[in-house]
């Protein structure tokens, strides 16, 4: 039964990779500008075999059709070309941005539903009292005031002024960095038993964790109080309240739990887009990530990121669906798939 | 009633929680504002800067800007040029050398005793094989060695290299980082060549792009892309031993934050400051800005061609054009007076640059010259520009500047930006009415900027179809005459040549400006590597 479902979902998601390489390609290919024109320096274009030599490299004096069908038959072998601005391999351009992006999203969402949910639940449970407009008054200034700013701005004044936090990167410019295990700073400098590149790592993630996370706390707070508002009012909670149920109980056991089915939907979304890349936090903080690589690909043409890019993000997007429905399973029991 | 126990294991969990994310964050702080000042620090040099440019870091396939800066500090090239006097050619590798009466063969004397990074010595192969593989792999740089026609071995520390024709500039063009010495052994052991196949056969260009097979004063010894890269210094190093052990680059995008790291002391060099900038560091604040001339240049190109722009096709209308702008306000206003004018594309600096012959604004002369080309209320025209900055400089205003400089003529110009990719892609396609571009240094000798615009078919003055035979011969004589005075003098009647026909307006030559921590010591701006890294102490 289950692994009916797996099959199906598995057929889906090759659809849609399809369909997204699909548009992705047609839409890079219809810029209207040369390819090769970041890449060609304006004195080399003296000389067109240089030109002849770049194109014939990377397939581009192909016909397009035929251009499709061999990236196709590349990705399905695991290859997927090579970046006309890394000249290396896309697959080991996103292995190395890859590590950097998830270690942000996965400490930029601790905050958001740290501070997100009980934020929500506190707004929620004050319903139109101060307690409730001061909540919502912090989200949406955290998801309205545009990222790059607030960046700077906390730069600015926990870095420059107050000297609390340490500046943009990943790690003190003087420390060596750890042998790559698994790509993650944290968890590398961790294994390798670098105890100060293991804390520095951990205090360089603190302020955009915190400027990001501010950012889609917006979200995950103003979800959980409208699911919570839905949800309190509710017949079965006068139940459990009239069967005796503290009220600690009544809201943390049965109205949250309930109430988290939407928050688990947005939120899911929320940290699919995260982990897509955080472009301008990544540009801020200096922070390595597929964000900027992303940015940096489209900008300057070069297709194969660009396809790599689509790919990976759109991977993401399916394996974070299929997990949030099967937490959905977990959460409430009759939706079991 | 009875407490419920979740409510309070509840509470205390939480608790926990909060002191589990606390403490960590706490004792990172007192761990982090313990200043680190040891003895590692001194010796490591951290520069901050833009890094995204980077393609490679093969010497003879780089053509980006940070790419310069770290082969020139681990791969030395024959000759080099240093401040203050960037004319004179000074011996690196090649401790001297003979050019012929006709100016067709160069023999170097190369010096004895270089060994590689790998230990192997350096030897006249060696250098065979660099300038070789430069010129057959066929990408960005080789035009460096479009003049020769033939390498040859004398001896272990002799080569001889023979040019198909005289050009003046070769020296120039041998001092500049492409044309840097690589070790033969190393790199065709991982997979180069320098057989005439070699831009489909050479393999080796990954391997160098993370580590060195140079004999420089620095080697790279680890390079991450748009993060980090290391230099450490080369403990075999035929020169004199440079000072930093250890030079990092770390990738900032912005430099205000660059300016933040300098100031705190967290980094020690800022490379990316604009005139805003350096307008906006508080006073007293622990740093020192380094001023230099850059040889880059930004100009606005008029396309003669008459099926583009028939109004622009007449010279006079681009004489006036050329006599209504508003230089002095575009340097003063628009880059706080950052910057210098030469007359024409050839950058205050080299042979034959004089800022006497500069055109001033004449706005009457440019209403009579309309006139006369039949024109007196003017005519519409487009100028486009890409949307990323030019060379720091922000192409909005000036792109409005411009508009209303020449919308006082009755010239009307509809601003047409575009995304740089496109904007590239159609410049070299010649489409353009008016474009304002950039251009950045190959080498330093005149011949590469007299090449690229004003000789037919050259890569700019394609883009405006610029022909005039006169140019043509002027630029085939400076590259062939062998003495600078007449050299100078050959450049200045093309200076002259290109204000009659005005196929391009040389707008701004930026001044650099870079932050420094007070305690470095020798920081010189270089116009093609920015800085000379062996140079530097603290």
């Amino acid at each position: 039964m289950f692994l009916r479902y797996l099959g199906q979902r598995l057929v889906f998601a090759g659809v849609a990779l399809f369909g997204a390489i699909l548009v992705a390609f047609l839409v890079a290919h219809l810029v209207p500008a040369d390819p090769l024109a970041l890449v060609l320096s304006d004195t080399a274009t003296k000389d067109p075999s240089i030109r002849a030599t770049y194109m014939k490299r990377w397939g581009l004096d192909r016909p397009l059709p035929e251009q499709f069908l061999v990236y196709l038959g590349n990705v399905a072998h695991g290859d997927l070309g090579e970046s006309f601005t890394t000249r290396r391999p896309v697959l080991r351009d996103l292995a190395q941005f890859l590590p950097g992006t998830i270690e942000l999203s996965l400490a930029a969402f601790a905050v958001s539903v740290v501070f997100g949910v009980p934020l929500g639940v506190w707004a929620a449970l004050r319903h139109n009292r101060l307690a409730d407009h001061a909540a919502r008054l912090i989200s949406l200034v955290g998801a309205a005031s545009p990222i790059f700013w607030t960046g700077l701005i906390a730069l600015y004044i926990f870095y420059y002024v107050l000297r609390w936090a340490p500046g943009p990167g990943q790690l003190d410019p003087h420390l060596a960095r750890p042998p790559v295990v698994t790509g993650f700073l944290i968890v590398d400098s961790l294994i390798a038993g670098q105890v100060p590149a293991f804390l520095s790592a951990l205090w360089h993630i603190v302020l955009p964790a915190l400027v990001l996370g501010w950012f889609i706390m917006g979200l995950t707070a103003r979800t959980t109080r409208s699911a919570l508002l839905e949800v309190l009012k509710a017949d079965y909670l006068r139940t459990a309240r009239a069967k005796g149920l503290d009220e600690g109980r009544v809201i943390g056991l049965h109205a949250l739990r309930n109430a988290l089915i939407p928050v688990l939907t947005i939120t899911g979304l929320a940290f699919a887009s995260l982990l897509s890349g955080a472009v301008l936090t990544e540009t801020v903080f200096a922070w390595p990530g597929i964000g900027r690589y992303a940015v940096t690909a489209a900008t300057r043409l070069d297709y194969p990121a660009i396809l790599g890019v689509t790919l990976l993000t759109a991977v993401i997007y399916i394996s974070v669906n299929f997990v949030v429905d099967l937490l959905y399973g977990v959460l409430d029991p009759r939706i079991r798939v | 009633m009875r407490q419920s126990r979740s409510c309070r294991s509840g509470r205390s969990r939480l608790f926990a929680l909060s002191a589990a994310l606390v403490l960590p964050i706490l004792a990172a702080t007192g761990l982090w504002n313990t200043p680190v000042q040891s003895q590692s620090r001194q010796e490591t040099l951290i520069i901050v800067r833009n890094i995204d440019d980077f393609v490679t870091n093969d010497p003879s396939r780089q053509y980006e800007y940070t790419a310069q800066m770290l082969d020139q500090s681990s791969y030395d090239t024959l000759v080099t040029v240093e401040a203050p006097d960037f004319t004179k050619i000074q011996p690196k590798l090649a401790e001297s050398w003979e050019i012929s009466k006709d100016g067709l063969t160069y023999t170097f004397h190369i010096r004895g005793g270089v060994k590689f990074n790998s230990g192997n010595p350096m030897t006249a192969n060696d250098v065979r094989f660099s300038l070789r593989r430069l010129k057959y792999l066929e990408d960005n740089p080789s035009f460096f060695m479009d003049p020769v026609k033939d390498i040859a071995v004398v001896n272990d520390t002799t080569v001889k290299i023979t040019l198909s024709a005289p050009d003046t500039s070769f020296l120039a063009a041998l001092a500049a980082p492409p044309t840097g010495i690589l070790d033969s052994k190393t790199v065709i052991a991982h997979g180069g060549t320098d057989a005439d196949n070699a831009k489909t056969a050479d393999k080796a260009t990954s391997w160098l792009n993370e580590q060195s097979a140079g004999q420089g004063p620095y080697r790279l010894t680890s390079f991450r892309k748009n993060e980090q890269a290391v230099l450490e210094r080369n403990p075999g190093y035929w020169g004199p031993k440079p000072y930093f052990g250890k030079i990092v680059f770390i990738h900032v995008k912005d430099g205000t934050t660059q300016r933040q790291m300098a100031e705190r002391g967290e980094a020690d060099v800022a490379q990316d400051f604009d005139p805003d900038i350096v307008a906006k560091i508080p006073p007293g604040a622990k740093i020192k800005v380094v001023e230099g001339l850059s040889m880059n240049q930004v100009y606005m190109a008029l396309n003669t061609n008459p099926q583009v722009s028939k109004e622009l096709a007449d010279k006079r209308v681009r004489q006036a054009i050329s006599y209504a702008i508003d230089y002095d306000g575009i340097i003063k206003g628009l880059a706080r007076d950052a910057g210098v004018r030469p007359p024409a594309m050839f950058p205050i600096g080299v042979l034959g640059a004089d800022t006497s012959m500069a055109r001033q604004r004449d706005a009457a002369k440019a209403k009579q010259l309309l006139a006369e080309a039949g024109y007196p209320n003017g005519f519409p025209v487009k100028m486009n520009y890409w949307t990323a900055p030019l060379l720091g400089l922000p192409p909005e205003p000036l792109a409005a500047k411009l508009q209303a400089d020449l919308g006082a003529l009755g010239i009307k110009v509809t601003l047409e930006p575009k995304e740089r990719s496109v904007m590239i892609t159609e410049y070299r396609q010649g489409k353009p009415q008016l474009m304002l571009a950039t251009w950045s240094p190959d080498y330093l000798d005149p011949h590469p900027w007299a090449d690229a615009f004003y000789r037919k078919g050259g890569p700019a003055a394609k883009r405006v179809s610029y022909d005039n035979a006169k140019a043509v011969d002027l630029v085939a004589a400076g590259d062939r005459e062998l003495d600078p005075k007449r050299r100078a003098a050959i450049y200045k009647d093309l200076t002259q040549v290109a204000l009659d026909d005005v196929p391009f307006i040389m707008l701004i030559q930026p001044k650099s400006f870079v932050g420094v921590n007070p305690s470095i010591k020798g920081y010189a701006i270089h116009p093609i590597w920015f800085v000379t890294l062996s140079k530097l102490s603290r």
